[in-house]
């Protein structure tokens, strides 16, 4: 997979390369409108992680030069501003995504593949991993071909951690991936382990591997070959 | 006014006193000229053999026999004597002068009847008091008026002052009244509320571009633990200082936010309304909310009313709903209650909690910490307050059968 990151802060640009290129994610950088203008004109991308404020001028200009080149290339805007307008002005645009910084790599990561599932397979709706599979729209894990009853909140939590595969997650990423601003007041470790030490039972009695590992410390980890 | 009563009350008194006075003066006066006459012309042909006729015709000039010691001047005295007419004590002005009739002592005694004075002066009194009356009520009227009329554009810009936010960025504007001073007056006030609106603007500024360059840099910090929990040869004892050190990003973030979120509020940025309806707006929130309650064993019901529909930014009412929902999870007890109600045009989020009730006059300031609780940054309620304040609800604190209660009335 090929990624475009329109990004003028090194560091950022180069943190969120190194965390998706084990994931076997190509990250292209660039630094300006310019040069992103120029990448986007030689290259397709699966997907470009577009900044709004660049050292000369406006990531919009880059929504509107990829819909003038008719390409179909996936954005997600990752934004410090976070007001409705821009939000809605850059939806209206062609973005796909909205991501307001600071945000979660593992964030990114499963919101990438949720652009492409939708872009490249033509909203194929089905993640497979091994034996497990997640119908998307039903919302429904099955392993070994089989339904287990999973609530929402699992199916949600399970995504996240195949998306994030080999990958630690720390409790607190977990938490507000799942519940969003109110993770910040909860106990959220209570809150996590408890959702993990579910998903990790039902999987087990469903008799599958043992994927999710506990790194002392810091959080979860999904295992998988 | 009140100089000007009082001055009418001293001079009513002395008026009358003045005037008394000048009426016994006159009275006296008309004593002395009676006997005067008598002594002029009845006098020298009176004999004592006429002075018994003489006090019988005449009523108000008798002669009197000598007293002992004989009094050697005339003296002037106020007496009573009973009227046989009208049967009551009238006072009198009485002179008593020494005379002598075929050489031998007699006093002259001349009377006047001061009846009639006090009656006419009781007349001019009772005039003056109706004047005095009269002349203050007017008084009363025009300074009445003189406030009404004169002061009325001192107390519309009184007004206008008086009801004037500097958050909701009005301009003081007030028409020329024609008055020089007040006019003067209006443009002070202008000049200090435009001078006031520009050093709040560029405070609110300066928290919104200081939080909005903050994101940036935290974005860095973040991607780049993220990253370093990734590293194969970290150990636990790094990991866990690695944790800490994310737990106080993810509040700094958070905080950060919250900044944002208000400063952003005070400019007034959420322009964007629409129909919404609390019960909607309390039921996109509930989901993850009532599943952190069970977590905490904390029993949640709701009471649904009518719904209520309200013209304001959908995101808004959310943020306040979500907020005043935090709350009643983070300051509330293990197994507790929280009871949210939607009724009357009110949405009430009641929960258990400390059971003395909270300081009202903080509670909805910034940084305003209730509890000892470590979580949550003091920011929450005050954006609640700030949102309700842009839309006019009114949002009230009280402590009820041991429950916290927030009410919103929209």
């Amino acid at each position: 997979m090929k990624i475009l990151i329109v990004e003028d802060e090194a560091a950022l640009a180069r943190a969120i390369q190194s965390y998706l290129k084990a994931n076997e994610i190509l990250c292209e950088i660039a630094p300006t409108v310019e040069s992103a203008l120029d990448r986007i004109e030689l290259h397709d991308y699966d997907c470009i992680l577009l900044d709004l404020s660049l050292p000369d001028g406006n990531g919009f200009k880059v929504l509107q030069r990829l819909k003038h080149l008719r390409k179909s290339d996936g954005v997600i805007i990752i934004s410090a501003k976070d007001s409705l307008d821009t939000r809605i002005e850059g939806l209206q645009l062609g973005a796909d995504d909205y991501l307001t910084k600071p945000f979660h790599m593992a964030e990114l990561l499963v919101r990438i593949q949720a652009l492409v599932r939708r872009k490249q397979f033509q909203g194929q709706n089905i993640v497979v991993f091994n034996e497990i599979a997640i119908d998307l729209l039903a919302r429904t894990v099955f392993v070994h071909g089989a339904a287990i009853n999973f609530t929402n909140r699992e199916t949600e939590l399970l995504l996240f951690l195949i998306g994030n595969n080999r990958k630690v997650l720390s409790k607190g990423a977990i938490a507000e991936h799942l519940s969003g601003d109110l993770a910040e007041m909860m106990d959220s470790h209570d809150f996590v382990y408890a959702h993990i030490k579910n998903i990790k039972k039902k999987l087990a009695e469903a008799g599958s591997a043992e994927y999710v590992k506990t790194i002392y410390g810091l959080g979860y980890k999904w295992q998988g070959v | 006014m009140v100089i000007s009563t009082f001055l009418l009350l001293i001079a009513t008194p002395v008026f009358y006193w003045t005037t008394v006075w000048l009426a016994v003066a006159d009275s006296d006066e008309a004593l002395q000229l009676r006997k005067l006459e008598f002594i002029q012309s009845r006098l020298p042909i009176f004999t004592i053999d006429d002075i018994q006729i003489w006090n019988a015709i005449s009523r108000d000039i008798q002669i009197l026999p000598a007293t002992n010691p004989m009094i050697a001047n005339d003296t002037i005295f106020q007496q009573t004597f009973l009227d046989s007419l009208e049967d009551e004590l009238e006072p009198y002005r009485v002179l008593h002068s020494p005379i002598l009739v075929s050489g031998k002592n007699f006093i002259l005694s001349v009377r006047i009847n001061l009846i009639e004075t006090e009656d006419f002066l009781a007349t001019i009194a009772l005039l003056f008091a109706i004047v005095i009356i009269i002349l203050l009520v007017g008084m009363y009227m025009i300074n009445l008026w003189q406030s009404r009329t004169i002061w009325k554009p001192f107390y519309e810009t009184l007004g206008v002052v008086e009801r004037y936010k500097i958050d909701r960025h009005e301009d003081f504007k007030r028409k020329s009244t024609g008055i020089e001073e007040f006019d003067r007056l209006d443009q002070a006030i202008a000049k200090l509320i435009h001078e006031n609106i520009s050093i709040y603007d560029s405070q609110r500024e300066f928290v919104e571009n200081a939080a909005h360059e903050l994101q940036t840099p935290l974005a860095v910090i973040q991607s780049q633990i993220d990253n370093m929990m990734q590293r194969e040869d970290m150990t636990e004892a790094q990991g866990e200082f690695l944790s800490l050190l994310e737990a106080s990003l993810s509040r700094l973030i958070h905080l950060n936010k919250n900044l944002l979120l208000l400063s952003k509020l005070e400019s007034r940025q959420f322009i964007a309304t629409g129909r919404v309806s609390v019960r909607k707006a309390l039921a996109s929130r509930i989901a993850s909310f009532a599943e952190q309650a069970e977590w905490l064993g904390i029993d949640v019901e709701i009471k649904q009313g009518e719904d209520i529909e309200i013209e304001a930014n959908e995101t808004l009412v959310e943020v306040a709903i979500s907020n005043l929902l935090q709350n009643s999870i983070r300051h509330n007890v293990r197994n507790g209650r929280v009871v949210l109600t939607i009724a009357n045009g009110r949405l009430t989020v009641a929960n258990t909690g400390n059971p003395s009730p909270l300081q009202v006059s903080h509670l909805f300031q910034r940084f305003a910490k209730a509890s000892q609780s470590q979580q949550g940054n003091g920011l929450g309620l005050s954006i609640v307050k700030k949102i309700a304040d842009i839309y006019g609800w009114g949002i009230d604190y009280d402590f009820d059968g041991g429950m916290h209660q927030f009410k919103i009335s929209f």
